[in-house]
């Protein structure tokens, strides 16, 4: 199995990574490869989080290079009330 | 008019805290009640929950909450709820509880909820016992949710879960992982009482409005899809004599 790579396979590591990484737990990053590149999009809670992905994604794959577009979810107060009448 | 606020998928740990509490911090004038839909940890430790004690607690308004998968992961249900507890977060699980607001009777039935996918696609109690008890969960849960909406003595029922129960709302997840997402279980159970609305979490890159087939409106109020510390739904309230109470 582990003999065994592709671009898909690669998708699924870092996926499964980002899951199952007890300092992680994160189900909702996408990662996909692009030729040497892996992009990663979705959204954290913390900058913390967000940076601990990408060394994590780069420390697993040194090969790679690593274009992130994770955000850091708003959390400001809400600007409306939904009425449902 | 009864004005519920609410937000799922906190994840909250250490590097969290102080994120929502500005926002909270003048809730009651915005809101009668704080839902809280599951994810409130990243791993479910009572370390992490002391957390959301710390960011969700002594807010001025009842908090009620269900748990999400995060917060099994760690199997330390039980201690999690105490420390929510202790903050005055109220943890439903197959149960519910009822707030006087304005002398209206609102009435929470929550549950965590499972999967298993959508009504005509969906899997069934057959094959695999690993199948079969994965089926049987949401099952189990969703009987338990019908059981308390249907009891609950109110004059406005709200259903409070992690899991969707309807399709509509996880527009822009991946069709692949529907099954994990909900189950039409839970809209069987939320059909089956006279329900106002029902709020759920737990898909980030799904959407924000809903209907079950019975018609009860669904808000998905996963934080990545609201993008903002909490969502206010103000529900007609009609009271024990059937008058308007707004």
């Amino acid at each position: 199995m582990g003999e065994v790579s592709g671009p898909e396979y690669t998708e699924s590591e870092i996926q499964r990574l980002l899951a199952e990484h007890p300092d992680i737990a994160e189900q909702g990053i996408t990662a996909m490869i692009r030729g040497d590149t892996v992009l990663l999009c979705g959204e954290v809670e913390s900058p913390e989080r967000r940076r601990h992905i990408e060394q994590l994604v780069g420390e697993r794959f040194p090969g790679v290079t690593i274009r992130s577009d994770i955000g850091v979810t708003r959390a400001g107060p809400p600007d409306g009330v939904e009425e449902l009448t | 008019m009864i004005r519920i606020a609410a937000v799922a998928d906190v994840h909250m740990d250490t590097d969290v805290v102080g994120r929502f509490r500005p926002a909270l911090e003048r809730l009651p004038e915005k809101a009668d009640v704080l839902l809280l839909g599951g994810d409130l940890t990243r791993h479910g430790t009572p370390d992490e929950a002391r957390c959301v004690a710390a960011e969700f607690g002594g807010l001025g308004v009842p908090v009620i909450a269900v748990l999400g998968n995060h917060d099994h992961h760690c199997d330390q249900v039980d201690e999690v709820v105490e420390v929510l507890g202790e903050a005055g977060i109220q943890v439903l699980e197959g149960t519910g509880v009822t707030l006087r607001i304005d002398g209206v009777r609102l009435g929470v039935a929550g549950a965590k909820g499972f999967g298993g996918g959508f009504a005509g696609r969906c899997a069934t109690e057959f094959g695999e016992p690993e199948t079969k008890a994965f089926v049987r969960h949401t099952r189990e849960v969703s009987e338990r949710l019908a059981g308390v909406l249907q009891g609950l003595d109110c004059d406005v029922r709200v259903a409070l879960t992690h899991y969707s129960p309807v399709p509509d709302t996880l527009v822009g997840e991946p069709l692949e992982i529907y099954p994990f997402l909900g189950s039409h279980l839970l809209a069987q159970a939320i059909d089956s009482a006279d329900t106002s609305l029902a709020i759920h979490g737990h898909a980030h890159m799904g959407s924000e409005r809903g209907m079950t087939p019975g018609g009860v409106r669904v808000r998905n109020v996963a934080h990545p899809v609201i993008k903002q510390a909490y969502c206010v739904f103000a529900l007609n309230g009609a009271g024990p004599t059937g008058d308007d109470t707004e």
